[in-house]
């Protein structure tokens, strides 16, 4: 059994379709992850270039989770692999098949939760009236009053964006910080960040890729990216106003949030008020290189993928097995 | 427009109705004064909705006095009941449990917040105040 393994392995590596079999289920996880950890430190260089970071964040996430789950669907459920000829292999299918049910029964079941948090603060909300709705009919969007005494202001709805503002921050906020931060949020809406968002969480929540830090490097980069489209056309004084009445918190809140502050509070308010730093001369040709080495693992990864769907593993343990 | 009371998967929020216990909390905030099971029953009745039992109704005001929604006294054989807190007051206190957790880096991807994250630092904060503040009278 283990000549005719080495056999197998040996022309599976040979014969080039290894993506296509059900080697893709060692391979590309192995793939997957080494692409994440080679790109990461080189996103994370294209720091002063928030509104490329951020997309080209997400994308190294999606890129290889979408290609991995794609891989593993289509070897699993197409049938012809050569590993099906043995009983191991199907005990090996059988089990990375409950794998892929269960993992992605836990993120839709996260989702859905996290969805109906959202739309539960949207349901305790009410319509903003007077000025502030007149503000946000112009950005296209819709405002809705939270009665909390904790200052907060967000964006919710995939579609349909919403502007959830507690009555502590209508309070507290001006005429000029409110368009700011209206600004803001249409930015995010506009970029489709919560879309893009929930894709990049539930991708991670499906599987075990080695890329929080990608995740965090998105979110931040999409606030710095929405700070800048709204300093277009609103005061970078009254944005920087307004971020610092939000960010301080009340009560009990304060010390526990702190603790976990992740700090890009101090940048996004240096950035206002002092201005972007002058980007590095690389920049571009870092922001290319990245894009093209997603695109060829994007091409890359669907060459096999097509293949599998078309063809039948040239592989096969039959052909080596049998006289 | 009355908001709903908030009701979250286990975890989520310490403490919530179900959807039986807001039509009760609804009736005993609507009544001033303090209320028995019978009107309780009888409001229900009148409001046109599902008929409910007169113990699941006693259960219901029994378990939400346990939970401290309610503050229960004898009047005679029966027991009657009131409010601890306004509607007004439990639901921001609600609201409030609800915005918590998403502030404390327990990210909800459905949801960008403008400031996901408070300053602890006064001082930093003064400082950026400062900044602020000096960059506004230079324009001016």
């Amino acid at each position: 059994m283990i000549h005719e393994f080495a056999i197998y392995a040996a022309k599976c590596l040979g014969s080039g379709a290894i993506l296509s079999s059900l080697c893709a289920i060692v391979i590309v996880p192995v793939l997957s992850w080494l692409t994440i950890r080679l790109l990461m430190p080189r996103i994370r260089k294209l720091d002063g270039d928030a509104s490329w970071q951020g997309p080209i964040a997400a994308a190294a996430v999606l890129v290889p989770a979408a290609l991995l789950v794609g891989l593993l669907i289509i070897n699993l459920f197409r049938g012809g692999s050569p590993c099906l000829d043995y009983v191991v292999g199907r005990g090996i299918a059988v089990a990375l098949g409950a794998w892929i049910l269960v993992a992605f029964s836990r993120a839709t079941w996260l989702a859905v939760r996290r969805y109906r948090e959202a739309r539960m603060l949207v349901s305790c909300s009410q319509p903003a009236t007077g000025n502030l709705f007149e503000m946000a009919r112009v950005y296209g969007l819709s405002v809705r009053i939270l009665p909390n005494d904790e200052p907060l202001c967000a964006l919710t709805g995939l579609f349909r964006p919403v502007v959830l503002m507690s009555s502590a921050a209508a309070d507290i906020l001006s005429e000029a910080e409110l368009r700011a931060a209206l600004r803001h949020e249409s930015a995010h809406a506009r970029r489709g960040d919560l879309i893009v968002g929930s894709l990049v969480s539930f991708c991670l929540d499906l599987l075990p890729l080695p890329a929080s830090a990608l995740h965090e490097m998105y979110l931040s980069a999409r606030e710095f990216a929405a700070d800048r489209e709204a300093v277009r056309q609103e005061s970078a004084e009254a944005l920087a106003s307004a971020l610092i009445a939000l960010s301080r918190g009340k009560g009990e809140l304060r010390g526990a949030v702190a603790l976990a502050s992740k700090d890009t509070i101090r940048p996004r308010l240096r950035e206002l008020l002092f201005g972007r730093p002058a980007p590095d001369a690389s920049i571009a040709w870092r922001r290319t290189v990245m894009i093209s080495a997603l695109a060829v693992l994007l091409v890359g990864g669907l060459m096999p993928a097509a293949d599998g769907l078309l063809h039948r593993s040239p592989c096969l343990m039959s052909d080596m097995v049998s006289p | 427009m009355r908001p709903r009371i908030l009701r979250l998967t286990k975890g989520a929020v310490p403490s919530a109705l179900g959807p039986l216990e807001t039509k009760v909390m609804d009736v005993v905030w609507d009544s001033s004064d303090w209320v028995s099971v019978a009107d309780v029953s009888a409001s229900l009745d009148e409001r046109g909705e599902k008929p409910l039992a007169y113990t699941t109704v006693k259960t219901i005001l029994s378990n939400l006095a346990e939970k401290k929604h309610l503050r229960k006294k004898a009047a005679g054989k029966a027991n009657v009941f009131r409010a601890v807190k306004d509607r007004e007051t439990f639901q921001r206190e609600m609201i409030t449990q609800m915005v918590r957790p998403l502030l404390r880096m327990q990210r909800n991807p459905f949801l960008t917040h403008l400031v996901d994250e408070l300053i602890d630092d006064d001082k930093g904060l003064a400082e950026f105040e400062r900044l602020l503040a000096e960059r506004r009278s230079k324009r001016r």
